[in-house]
């Protein structure tokens, strides 16, 4: 089912709300089938890009493709695409099946047809034995479902979903999340899924759309996003970081000489930086090395105290207070064969990483001056 | 504790003492009268009679009772189609002067209706505004009076009655999530189908207040149509005030208000149910 044509495409979308620029030119191929998240904190203009798509905002500049044909001038009930709402807005005066049907039946979808859609919808969410209940007799997660067979049932080309699981708790948020994920790939629906949760975008998403003041900071499956952020924005809104200094040396090939917290060190890096250039070097928990002493004289070695320790259950989390005067958070995963030393609070530890895992970016504080 | 439990009893007792001296004691007052007969001395003399109810339930009182229905209902109406425009104008606008908007729907209120009734007789006289303006604009050749017509009577009923149809459906407007307009016109409704079917059930219970607001009170103003009308258009309230000041017969004006006043009774009963059923009824239907 999954294409690799969009059945979405959004062009330089521009909008302003009183002065304020909510979107600044975000430009976005959605493809059939897939399980799409855009991510980022709130006032990034996420959700209005889902009220774009939707037609509940009009755009001051660019425009909407929904399966080839132009959407600017479309109004909300004539597009293929149904939103699952933050606050679920269902009809409190019509029961769960009513609220079903209320699609369908704006469409003129027969009865027959309908029945079993309906059927078929409720069965999915699985609410048939409540499809009679009105929705203020229903429980949180139910009205969540409801919502979300409401929008399914009619078919649409791609569903949008604003936050929809941001008044869960966070166990049957957990659930709600492998159910969707289930529901996109057994409907070969597109799924368009707004949040600032990084956890919740990446456990469920095909690509994620990260972004930032009403632009997109990079688009990418959630490896590449988390492995290689294309800028600091990206690397620090996304999971945990340690982030430390350096200065271009030199740079031959992939190979960056550096100075690295004062120290001299070699980077791998596609990028191009020209000597003297300020760089962040972005390293994640689980990138880092840690030893007691050692012994190569290669590799960047930095001295540091450790401050905390969290046991995680199946990871052992560290905080290392460097001499430099940086903060590194360590995860180290257990092996029961290893026999490696676990190191304690206070304890005095040599810090690197594994070779060519860190990612370097330059630095934009100082570019921006 | 103590000081709080005082307080409660002085506040309920008076209100109560109140209530009990100037709504209920009346009320009693006029069901009894219902039941006595009439005397031309004294108005009433305390034998036991049926001549009040015989009276409203000859064909004079139904005819009356009937064209009543149909002013206050026609006014209401006219009403209903009037504020709910406005009304949702007035909860949907995004502006700062939203509560002088609100403020000038009440403004009339701190005039005396009767007064305001006498107003409208300068805008609708033969030499009133209207006529002015019409004849002004050469629409109309003569001066054109809408006094004493039907006309005059809605039209006073409806510019008093505005405010009590406005503010229960503002209220319920106000309160209507604009999730759910989005909710319908994604689902496919145009504007249309929204409305009948997501707007009006969701802002029924200010419909119902509204309506009952305007219909009971305009039963009863008797003044307007007396004024306007001319007298030549009688309603429930005229005919009461008449029982009492003219036709001097107490029992049968008593009699018309006892069943006034179940008919309100009736109604409040019918809204009352039909609020508490909203949003939770059981039905089956698709």
């Amino acid at each position: 089912m999954t294409g690799n044509n969009p059945i979405i495409r959004l062009e330089n979308l521009v909008k302003r709300f009183d002065g304020a620029t909510v979107l600044d030119g975000v430009s976005l191929d959605i493809r059939d089938g897939e399980f799409l998240t855009i991510l980022g904190p709130s006032g990034c203009g996420k959700t209005t890009i889902l009220r774009i798509i939707a037609g509940f905002e009009t755009p001051d500049q660019g425009r909407v493709h929904l399966d080839g044909q132009p959407l600017n001038d479309l109004p909300a009930n004539q597009r293929r695409v149904n939103t699952v709402f933050q606050s679920y807005a269902l009809f409190p005066h019509m029961t769960v099946r009513e609220n079903l049907a209320f699609g369908l039946k704006m469409n003129k979808v027969s009865r027959r047809e309908a029945e079993r859609r309906i059927d078929d919808a409720l069965d999915m969410v699985d609410l048939s034995h409540l499809a009679r209940r009105y929705p203020d007799r229903l429980s949180g997660g139910q009205q969540q479902r409801v919502a979300i067979a409401r929008a399914v049932v009619n078919n649409p080309l791609a569903l949008l979903l604003d936050e929809p699981l941001s008044a869960l708790d966070a166990k049957l948020r957990k659930r709600m999340q492998v159910q969707l994920k289930h529901m996109c790939r057994e409907l070969g629906m597109t799924f368009v899924f707004v949040t600032h949760d990084q956890e919740e975008a990446f456990a469920m998403s095909d690509r994620v759309v990260v972004m930032n003041e009403g632009r997109i900071e990079q688009v990418g499956t959630p490896e590449e996003v988390y492995e290689e952020p294309v800028n600091m924005f990206v690397a620090r809104f996304v999971g945990e970081t340690t982030i430390l200094d350096g200065s271009v040396v030199s740079k031959e090939r992939e190979t960056l000489h550096a100075m690295v917290e004062g120290k001299a060190c070699e980077l791998e890096t596609a990028r191009d930086f020209l000597p003297g250039e300020a760089i962040k070097i972005v390293l994640r928990p689980e990138d880092i090395i840690v030893e007691q002493e050692t012994d190569s004289e290669h590799a960047l070695w930095l001295p540091g105290t450790v401050r905390d320790t969290v046991y995680k259950g199946s990871t052992w989390d560290m905080v290392i207070a460097l001499d430099s005067g940086k903060d590194v958070l360590v995860t180290e995963f257990f092996n029961e064969d290893d026999e490696r030393i676990w190191h304690k609070s206070g304890d005095r530890v040599m810090v690197s990483w594994y070779k060519g895992w860190e990612v370097v970016l330059p630095d934009e504080d100082v570019t921006a001056l | 504790m103590k000081t709080s439990r005082l307080f409660r009893r002085i506040s309920l007792g008076s209100a109560t003492i109140w209530l009990a001296l100037f709504v209920l004691a009346p009320n009693l007052l006029i069901l009894v009268t219902s039941f006595l007969t009439r005397d031309e001395a004294s108005f009433v003399a305390p034998a036991f009679s049926l001549d009040g109810y015989a009276k409203i339930l000859s064909p004079v009182f139904l005819d009356v009772l009937i064209k009543s229905v149909y002013l206050a209902g026609t006014a209401t109406l006219i009403c209903l189609l009037a504020a709910y425009p406005f009304a949702w104008t007035l909860a949907r606008i995004k502006s700062r002067h939203k509560g002088l908007l609100l403020l000038l729907v009440m403004i009339p209120f701190w005039t005396n209706s009767l007064i305001r009734t006498y107003a409208m007789v300068f805008v609708l006289k033969g030499k009133g505004l209207i006529s002015q303006v019409l004849t002004g604009l050469g629409i109309a050749e003569h001066p054109v009076s809408f006094m004493y017509t039907e006309f005059a009577i809605f039209a006073g009923l409806t510019y008093t009655l505005l405010p009590f149809m406005i503010l229960p459906l503002y209220s319920s407007i106000d309160k209507l999530d604009e999730s759910m307009l989005e909710a319908a016109g994604d689902l496919g409704a145009g504007r249309f189908k929204a409305f009948v079917h997501v707007i009006l059930p969701l802002t029924k219970p200010g419909i119902i207040a509204g309506c009952m607001m305007v219909f009971l009170p305009a039963l009863g103003m008797f003044y307007i149509p007396d004024i306007l009308g001319g007298g030549k258009h009688l309603i429930v309230g005229n005919f009461i005030k008449n029982q009492f000041l003219t036709a001097r017969d107490w029992p049968g004006g008593s009699a018309a208000s006892v069943l006034l006043t179940l008919i309100m009774l009736l109604l409040m009963r019918f809204y009352g149910t039909s609020s508490r059923r909203l949003g939770k009824q059981g039905g089956d239907e698709l």
